[in-house]
């Protein structure tokens, strides 16, 4: 995990603006009123602050449903206040094991618990919320049970106990506000960035070479830590606390108005916490109607603000100043090196020769259905493979096999002469083996930029991420939301982001569908200087005019076998992928007609049509791009 | 030995209405995605209608429930329309209906304490007579008409979706429902009708437990909880698991209340993190389970 | 200055206001003017005639479970009070001091309790408190109470730690369990070979069954078994079957909740024809009616003598006013301790602020409950109000409380 400043997000104005009015109100509170009762409350507000943005960090970045997070909470207060009433320590010892004890519980719990995915995840959680609320309801000697704990004390501060509520209030108050920067800087962060992206999908996490689990479980870890610093903060406020404060429905309670107030986004936790202990306030002087008027609000919050309040607060400024939010600082420009630096390190690059990827007798499977067959490849460094077949063939499924996606029945996968088959996918990609998905899976609602920060983080390789972006022709939508781009340029972002991740062998999946002449000829060109630079291809692509022309060597699939293997020329003159392409085994007078597409700087001189591999054949790397469409057949 | 049966009985009685809660959670997941917090309440409802139908109105038992299921078939073709369905068609995300659910249930709860006050309802028990005596044990009978019942239900249920046209219908819809749409189903036809098809269910739940214990505007939150985490560990998607969840949750929760008296809460959901573990996607995850949140 | 810098100072000099406003605002905490110490001597030097020349309003803060399952709890009392409230205004008040009464939902939650509380002190600056039934609420309420130095008057929480060691602001008015688990203990053994106890995982019911547990021992004897269910239950066959097993003749239920009428409905079902012993918390309307005559001979302790003139004139006043009888003694705690209130008053010489002092100083106070013997007397290392005789036997027949015969 890195918490370096490198590409942090300066603080827009109207981040500002937000931050200036609640340190206002902040301020405004012990100036206005000495009723005990209203600082209470502002003291709630600013508890639930913490303890909402410690859900907000697990729930609305990294996406991960923590349904019992009062669990927390309980055992944070629990623990402070037990041990400041029994073996009178005062606040600062107690409460500092409190938030350590709550934050290895978190390690505890999320480990097993993480494995789980969406709903089985709730429960999990929830049983954790249930289970501490029982036992805290049932231990009698330890948390006296249902009759709870009293007496507990205030912090003293320079041998003041702050029995004031103001003075407290002040004391909470700051707390919070050092609680919520700290979590500012997480989520700020590169690691802030990689959960975000594990919001978006974990598969897509693990090709570039991030453990996801071993992210997650950190941010649940640093989460319930923070609940349970609020729980401590809880247990000194009212001086007593009883299992009625953490029973399971306000756990259900905090998720609601979390995602109220605006989940994953930081002033929605604050949002969160006002509208928590507030609503009930406001809606008190219904009397008995308060609870339904309650019911009602927050129903009509959800049909009517679905962002949250926080989104529908952003719009709004954005309709009202008509303006996208500013950075507050201008952004620093990178200042890039024009030469385009290579892939792999000259060290790496062996010789053609040495293998790369060994892949022998692999089969793969699902119940009864073989989908790969006994398949052997070789790839070699610097080379570009074509992988053809039609739809069903294998093709996919042999990527996904390689990275670990799907488990393989038979075979021996090496990658650099160590064996992969069967290692994690997280792991296979830390390699240096990366892949792109036939169906993009970008991470929407981050921006173009940002998606390929994620996969440069492992790297320390920020500084390259405009490099790439400019080499797909996406640098100047760097700050768009990858899900506003269209379809085509979507696989280049996608490829971009594969690139970032510094592969060594790049195992592309359809990178051309969507893409139109121009486009598919640019990626052709791309493709090509990319292996220049030392960097292994495996390309899986529909479109035989691409393959074709940039291959050095062709493999062909059918029915999860290899049909034939050698250059394109050979390949698709081969009679096995004639017949499994066309049907049937044809004259050579008839081969005319199907009409193959040819590069038109090289003349066609006899009918069996020469297929120039840049890269075998020529040494220079070609300085225009023209891999002709081809005219399908 | 008596009271090994006893508290099979007793769990078996408790687990029908879960059964009940947590299919009707499941039919509404596998429909339309949603995560139906509010399914505890819908039994409330339906044990509350029963106070006022069977009790103040005295209404014959038959008719009246009758009576109460349609009622809360009504109540959740409502439910569908007012929240479901916008929610669906704006393409809400997950969080957001769930919490809209949430909040529906609160509506629910607070609505019927305005209606029905504060207090504890008893409704008459339709079969009269003392205990029965069966293998040692000193069974209710109404224990034996809450099972029956539950068990009928459950039946129909299980014909409808798998012979009726309607129920394949919905099971298609389940399945893919962009395909459905292109054969020709309206998705949001299939909404209305599953949603109340489970308030149905759940009322059902409700009425049927009432006899045996009480009825009050707040036993939706505990009655919802048990039915929802089985309908999870069920796994979710899947009507018969759901349903064995449902009656599994019961019987733990007897057998804890017997054995560990206090812990019971702790206790059933210790034992459904163990199966959680053991089998992450539940005991028999659904082919319905598809859908990815 | 670089608009990140700004920021920063921006908030470096907020955050200095805010620890100024602190260290300069005032030291005094709560809104209310009571001190925790005797003020000066103006209430005592003066010769006059106690309460001549002085009039004003005694504000009561009511905080009870207005809502939720066991509301009876909170609605009777505040019932009692409210009419107690309004005969003696109708009569001129005591002393010249007319009463006011504002209540608070307590929801059965101490946190809610502690803010009713604050509220209470701090925005309505109540100048006594009365509540809470349930003990966990009324010990969490304590912490306000105490620190705001307002008095507080718990109608019915029995919780044995309110009163050991004494808190100088809270006062019960109720038995405690020690004394109500004695008399349950003693009166079970003498009526019953072998018994058992069900009671509700909430501060109640642990209280009473430590309560309990300690007086049977003291008696020499055992319960059979101590069976626990949460107040969501609503099936109690497996705890009931335990206690049968157990042999259980009679069962001691410590609930507050609709848990009761399920437990008499629950053995009914069982054909478990063991007897219920009830806690006061069982005298509620909602017992029989709950439990639809499976409470029929049940054993309940009851707080109101039907042969006592006091309560009988209570009984007329509370069906004129309310158009019901009232179904045992909880309206009548509410009722007794507003005049336990007005007695408090004239003690100090009709000086609000020392009203605490002034309810130390009540001494033979005698109201509706209990029996013609019960009284309430309270001192400096005394704040526990009625004792057993206060606590009468009565059983459910037709579904109405009657003197228990055997």
């Amino acid at each position: 995990m890195r918490l370096k400043a490198v590409k942090r997000a300066a603080p827009t104005a109207r981040e500002a603006v937000g931050m200036a009015v609640i340190l206002l109100a902040a301020a405004a509170v012990p100036l206005l009123t000495t009723n005990t009762y209203y600082v209470r409350l502002a003291t709630l507000v600013a508890i639930a602050s913490v303890l909402a943005s410690s859900l907000n960090l697990i729930y609305g970045y990294a996406g991960q449903i923590s349904i019992g997070h009062v669990g927390f909470y309980a055992v944070g207060a629990y623990t402070t206040a037990v041990l400041m009433t029994r073996y009178d320590l005062g606040f600062w010892v107690p409460w500092l094991t409190a938030i350590l004890l709550t934050t290895i519980l978190g390690w505890v719990v999320g480990k097993p618990v993480l494995r789980l995915r969406h709903f089985y995840l709730a429960v999990a959680t929830l049983g954790f919320g249930v289970v501490v609320y029982v036992v805290i309801n049932r231990w009698n000697d330890v948390t006296g049970g249902p009759i709870g704990v009293l007496g507990i004390g205030r912090p003293s501060i320079f041998g003041t106990e702050l029995v004031d509520s103001r003075a407290y209030y002040v004391f909470v108050v700051v707390v919070a506000l050092m609680c919520l920067f700290v979590i500012h800087l997480l989520v700020t962060s590169s690691f802030g960035r990689t959960l975000r992206a594990i919001r978006e999908g974990e598969v897509p996490v693990a090709s570039l070479g991030i453990d996801p689990a071993r992210q997650k479980l950190l941010a649940f870890t640093i989460s319930a830590g923070f609940a349970g610093l609020a729980g401590g903060l809880f247990a000194s406020l009212d001086r007593y606390i009883g299992p009625g404060s953490f029973h399971v429905e306000h756990s259900i309670l905090l998720l609601a108005v979390l995602v109220v107030g605006g989940l994953g986004r930081e002033m929605g936790a604050v949002a969160a916490a006002l509208l928590l202990v507030l609503l009930p306030e406001l809606v008190r002087a219904a009397g008995e109607n308060q609870h339904l008027l309650y019911a009602i609000a927050l129903l009509g919050a959800t049909l009517f603000l679905p962002e949250g309040i926080v989104g529908f607060i952003a719009r709004l400024a954005r309709r009202v100043t008509g303006s996208p939010d500013r950075p507050l600082l201008a952004a620093a420009a990178a200042q890039h090196a024009e030469r385009p630096s290579p892939m792999v390190s000259s060290a790496q690059r062996q010789g053609i020769d040495s293998e790369l990827l060994s892949v022998s007798d692999l089969s793969v499977g699902f119940g009864a259905f073989l989908a790969i067959d006994d398949f052997d490849l070789l790839v070699h460094p610097g080379e570009l493979v074509g992988l053809i077949g039609a739809n069903g063939a294998g093709k996919s499924t042999f990527i996904n096999a390689v990275t670990g996606l799907v488990p393989v029945r038979r075979g021996q996968i090496r990658f650099d002469g160590r064996s992969i088959s069967g290692a994690p996918m997280h792991r296979i990609a830390a390699a240096g083996l990366i892949r792109t998905f036939q169906t993009t899976r970008l991470f929407s609602e981050l921006t173009v930029e940002e998606n390929l920060l994620v996969a440069a983080a492992r790297h320390g390789t920020e500084s390259e991420v405009s490099r790439l972006l400019r080499l797909v022709d996406l640098e100047d939508d760097a700050s768009l939301a990858a899900s506003s781009l269209p379809f085509g340029r979507r696989r280049l972002l996608e490829l971009a982001r594969a690139l970032a991740a510094q592969p060594r062998l790049l195992l592309l999946d359809e990178p051309a569908a969507g893409l139109n002449e121009a486009e598919t000829a640019k990626l052709g060109d791309v493709l090509l200087r990319l292996c220049d630079t030392g960097l292994s291809i495996v390309l899986v692509e529909h479109d035989l005019g691409l393959v074709l022309g940039v291959s050095d060597r062709v493999v062909a699939m059918g029915f999860g076998q290899k049909l034939a293997e050698g250059t394109p020329t050979e390949v698709v003159n081969s009679p096995a992928v004639i017949e499994a392409y066309l049907g049937t085994k044809r004259s050579a007078a008839e081969r005319g007609s199907s009409d193959p597409p040819h590069n038109p700087n090289k003349k066609s001189t006899e009918q069996e049509t020469q297929w120039p591999s840049s890269r075998a054949t020529s040494a220079p790397p070609r300085e225009t791009s023209s891999i002709a469409s081809p005219k399908r057949s | 030995m008596n009271d090994l049966l006893q508290i099979l009985i007793a769990g078996l009685t408790v687990g029908s209405v879960y059964a009940l809660i947590a299919l009707a959670f499941t039919l509404i997941y596998s429909a339309t995605g949603v995560l139906n917090f509010a399914q505890g309440e819908l039994a409330m409802l339906g044990a509350m209608l029963g106070v006022t139908i069977l009790g103040d109105l005295s209404w014959a038992y038959v008719p009246g429930l009758i009576a109460v299921v349609v009622i809360a078939a009504l109540i959740g073709a409502a439910y569908a329309e007012v929240v479901i369905k916008p929610l669906r068609r704006r393409r809400a995300r997950l969080d957001i209906i769930i919490v809209a659910t949430i909040a529906v249930s609160l509506l629910f709860r607070y609505g019927a304490e305005r209606i029905w006050g504060t207090g504890e309802f008893a409704v008459p028990a339709p079969i009269k007579g003392s205990a029965v005596t069966f293998l040692g044990a000193r069974i209710n009978p109404q224990s034996f008409l809450v099972i029956g019942v539950t068990a009928v239900a459950l039946a129909a249920v299980w014909i409808f979706l798998q012979r009726s046209t309607t129920g394949r219908t919905f099971r298609a819809t389940a399945y893919n429902e962009q395909a459905a749409t292109l054969l020709g189903i309206s998705p949001a036809r299939v909404v209305t009708l599953v949603l109340m098809l489970s308030a149905a269910l759940s009322a059902l739940g409700g009425l049927l437990f009432t006899p045996i214990s009480f009825a009050s505007a707040y036993i939706g939150l505990a009655l919802g909880f048990s039915g929802i985490v089985a309908a999870i560990v069920g796994g979710l998607g899947n009507p018969a698991g759901a349903v064995v969840a449902g009656f599994g949750v019961g019987v733990i929760e007897a057998f804890a209340a017997y054995h560990v008296t206090g812990w019971q809460g702790a206790v059933v959901f210790g034992v459904l993190l163990i199966v959680l573990f053991a089998r992450p996607s539940g005991i028999m995850p659904g082919r319905l389970a598809l859908r990815e949140g | 200055m670089q608009p990140a810098r700004r920021v920063r100072a921006t908030v470096a000099i907020l955050l200095s206001i805010i620890l100024l406003a602190a260290a300069c605002g005032d030291d005094g905490d709560e809104g209310v003017t009571a001190s925790p110490d005797n003020n000066g001597a103006a209430g005592q030097d003066s010769t006059d005639g106690g309460c001549e020349g002085k009039s004003g309003e005694i504000k009561i803060g009511y905080v009870g479970t207005l809502s939720g399952p066991a509301s009876f709890l909170g609605e009777a009392p505040l019932r009692g009070a409210e009419l107690a409230v309004k005969e003696l205004n109708d009569a001129g008040g005591v002393e010249g001091f007319t009463f006011s009464i504002v209540s608070q939902d307590d929801e059965l939650d101490p946190a809610k309790g502690v803010a009713a509380a604050q509220r209470l002190v701090s925005q309505d600056q109540v100048d006594v408190v009365v509540g809470a039934a349930h003990s966990g609420v009324s010990q969490a309420m304590t912490e306000v109470t105490e620190q705001a130095g307002v008095p507080q008057i718990s109608p019915l929480s029995a919780l044995n730690p309110l009163t050991d060691p004494v808190k100088p602001y809270f006062f019960r008015f109720w038995n405690k369990d020690a004394v109500i688990a004695d008399t349950l203990a003693e009166f079970s053994i003498e009526n019953f070979d072998s018994v058992g106890l069900l009671y509700e995982t909430t501060a109640f019911g642990q209280g009473g069954k430590d309560a309990l547990t300690a007086a049977f021992e003291e008696h020499g004897e055992q319960l059979v078994a101590a069976e626990a269910f949460d107040l969501t239950a609503q099936d109690l066959t497996p705890q009931l079957s335990k206690l049968r097993s157990a042999g259980a003749e009679g069962i001691i239920v410590q609930s507050q909740g609709p848990q009761a009428a399920l437990t008499a409905r629950n053995l009914e079902q069982l054909g478990y024809d063991a007897r219920i012993i009830g806690h006061p918390g069982l005298a509620q309307q909602g017992f029989p009616t709950l439990a639809q005559g499976a409470a029929e001979g049940s054993i309940v302790i009851d707080g109101l003598d039907r042969d006592k003139e006091a309560t009988q004139e209570f009984i007329e006043a509370y069906e004129a006013e309310y158009g019901e009888e009232p179904f045992s003694f909880y309206p009548a705690t509410g009722y007794d301790i507003v005049h336990l209130i007005g007695e408090a008053l004239t003690n100090v010489d009709c000086d609000v602020d020392k009203l605490r002092d002034g309810m130390e100083a009540v001494d033979g106070f005698q109201g509706v409950v209990g029996r013609d013997s019960a009284e309430i007397s309270y001192g400096s290392d005394d704040h526990d109000g009625h004792g057993a005789d206060a606590l009468i036997f009565k059983e459910i027949r037709d579904g109405q409380l009657v003197p228990f015969e055997g």
